[in-house]
């Protein structure tokens, strides 16, 4: 993939932090209040790649859309650069599950819209969209709606989408989920690359041990109902060699703790029925 | 040999034949026509209760002639375009701005729901004392017909549009309420627009001629409830004719083009041609 100049030279991503961010919510039936995520506190520092990685239903996609500024929290505040949160802006970009591409729009125009909507005009914005569609390694696919590209091409143009507005903050909800293995390995491999390149700070929700070993910095396991910080595991390896081969058992080997740590974070009524499969 | 190198040709003429000929659904218009053709001589129908094939189309040939049935016919359309107009306008209106507010959404429902039981034809009586005979009522049955078809189709195209699509537009910036009507919730709804404005025009088209039968004293509606005063059996098949065609040049001229324009291309709708 080529090195697109203007996009390598961009400032460095923001720092983020979560002090005690709780999400309650109310019970349909007997009108009682549930507290489904926290307390939660985090420390994201600039460029950082953090892993938040649960079971389902711990509260790690709800605390993503709480830094988005999508949700507001219960308690707690989230601030960027010392900032706080109030609501949602272009300083935290999200990359979401299902792309969440506007289907009316070309390629190019979805990713032109962050820089259009920051005040660029058209030309312009036309021109950042191809450099980023370029780094996303997708550079032909301009003119094409989303729903003639494949789930993997159009991931691929999420993530050109949400880098082209200049996020501070990258935030990741489980965008390879919906992808196929195979696709998934290649956009993991690529996202490091970008990651790297453009020195962007990524939160990123997985429930997958195996990604968050690939990807992170440093990875938070969370626990469930109500979804906390469990453990937090720093990963070492050098980024470079994570997708070799002969890292492979150095990576699985921390895969196997991170596992052992959901395992536990796990609710007791699903541990047992890993238990029994298992 | 040559019997045989025959024989192996004809699969190929009968393919062309198909291709050509079967596609624009031609064969079964043929086959109607011929029914209608040869049904005289097999039941002894007077023509008073279906007038014979070859009369229609010679009274077809008089009326284009004469102009006759052009007149009628852009009486009919004028009528259709404006009431159209209307109606349309203010359902999308309507409907843009009940999607945007959680008030006027409850305020409006209600009543809404209340209105679009009525069918359009029962207010002829009323509208007929508002506005006297003519083309008053006439475009005021028509436009409230088109009215509440585009709200409710606006309004379910708005629902369905995924939340996560203002998500996305929020965290790219797009901060004011100006921004998401114009990036998400108009051509969000453009499904529902597009589909109403055409169910819109369809029932328009049945209804005006509805309509004019009863409170107008022009039009294709006219033509034909005069025509059948005295019996003129070819001129009402005429203008059924008539009616049939001009909404099929409607549809594949202007709706169909608009639809793989916007919708189509977008892959919002099935790849199934409708």
């Amino acid at each position: 993939m080529p090195v697109v100049g203007s996009v390598a030279a961009k400032p460095a991503g923001g720092s983020l932090e979560v002090n005690d961010v709780c999400h309650e919510y109310v019970r349909a039936g007997d009108k009682t209040a549930v507290i489904a995520l926290g307390p939660v506190s985090l420390q994201v520092s600039a460029g950082e790649f953090l892993c938040l990685l649960g079971p389902s239903g711990c509260g790690k996609s709800t605390l993503l859309m709480i830094i988005a500024g999508l949700l507001p929290p219960t308690r707690g505040t989230v601030a960027v650069d010392a900032v706080p949160v109030t609501g949602p802006s272009r300083e935290r970009g999200v990359v979401f599950q299902d792309y969440a591409l506007l289907p009316w729009k070309t390629v190019r125009s979805n990713v032109a819209l962050g820089p259009r909507l920051a005040g660029a005009s058209r030309r312009e914005a036309n021109q950042i969209a191809d450099e980023y569609l370029e780094l996303v390694g997708m550079p032909q696919a301009g003119d094409r709606y989303p729903h003639e590209l494949s789930g993997g091409m159009r991931q691929r143009a999420a993530v050109a989408r949400t880098l082209a507005a200049k996020p501070k903050v990258l935030l990741m909800d489980e965008p390879f989920a919906a992808v196929d293995a195979q696709t998934r390995g290649v956009l993991q491999e690529e996202l490091v690359g970008i990651w790297a390149r453009t020195a962007q700070t990524v939160v990123f929700v997985t429930h997958s041990v195996e990604e968050a070993a690939l990807l992170a910095d440093r990875v938070v396991v969370m626990s469930s109902a109500p979804g906390r910080v469990q453990e937090e595991f720093p990963v070492t390896l050098p980024h470079q060699v994570r997708f070799s081969r002969e890292s492979a058992p150095r990576v699985a080997e921390v895969a196997a703790s991170l596992l052992a740590s959901v395992r536990v974070a796990q609710p007791r009524q699903s541990r047992q029925v890993a238990s029994w499969s298992g | 040999m040559s019997s045989r190198f025959r024989r192996g040709r004809a699969p190929l003429v009968w393919r062309v034949c198909l291709r050509t000929v079967l596609r624009p659904g031609l064969v079964p218009v043929a086959v109607v026509l011929a029914v209608w053709a040869v049904l005289p001589y097999f039941d002894h129908l007077p023509v008073y209760k279906l007038p014979h094939l070859t009369q229609v189309a010679s009274e077809l040939w008089h009326l284009a002639v004469s102009g006759t049935i052009f007149g009628a016919l852009g009486d009919s359309l004028s009528r259709l375009v404006i009431a159209f107009v209307i109606g349309a306008t203010l359902g999308v209106a309507l409907g843009v701005a009940v999607a945007l507010s959680r008030a006027l959404n409850d305020f409006l429902m209600p009543l809404v729901a209340f209105f679009n039981a009525i069918a359009g034809i029962a207010w002829i009586p009323l509208a007929i004392v508002w506005f006297g005979f003519g083309s008053g009522p006439v475009l005021f049955v028509i436009a409230n017909n088109v009215f509440f078809i585009v709200l409710y189709n606006t309004l379910l195209g708005a629902e369905g549009i995924p939340r996560v699509m203002y998500d996305a537009v929020r965290t790219l910036g797009g901060d004011r309420r100006r921004t998401i009507v114009r990036e998400v919730l108009v051509p969000g709804a453009m499904v529902g627009v597009l589909g109403g404005l055409r169910t819109g025009l369809a029932f328009a088209w049945r209804a005006l001629v509805a309509v004019e039968m009863i409170a107008a004293s022009n039009g294709l509606g006219f033509m034909s409830i005069q025509a059948s005063r005295v019996f003129d059996g070819s001129t009402v098949v005429s203008v059924i004719l008539v009616i049939g065609v001009v909404w099929i040049l409607m549809d594949r001229l202007l709706l169909r083009p608009v639809e793989a324009l916007t919708v189509r291309r977008w892959g919002m709708m099935g790849g199934a041609d409708l």
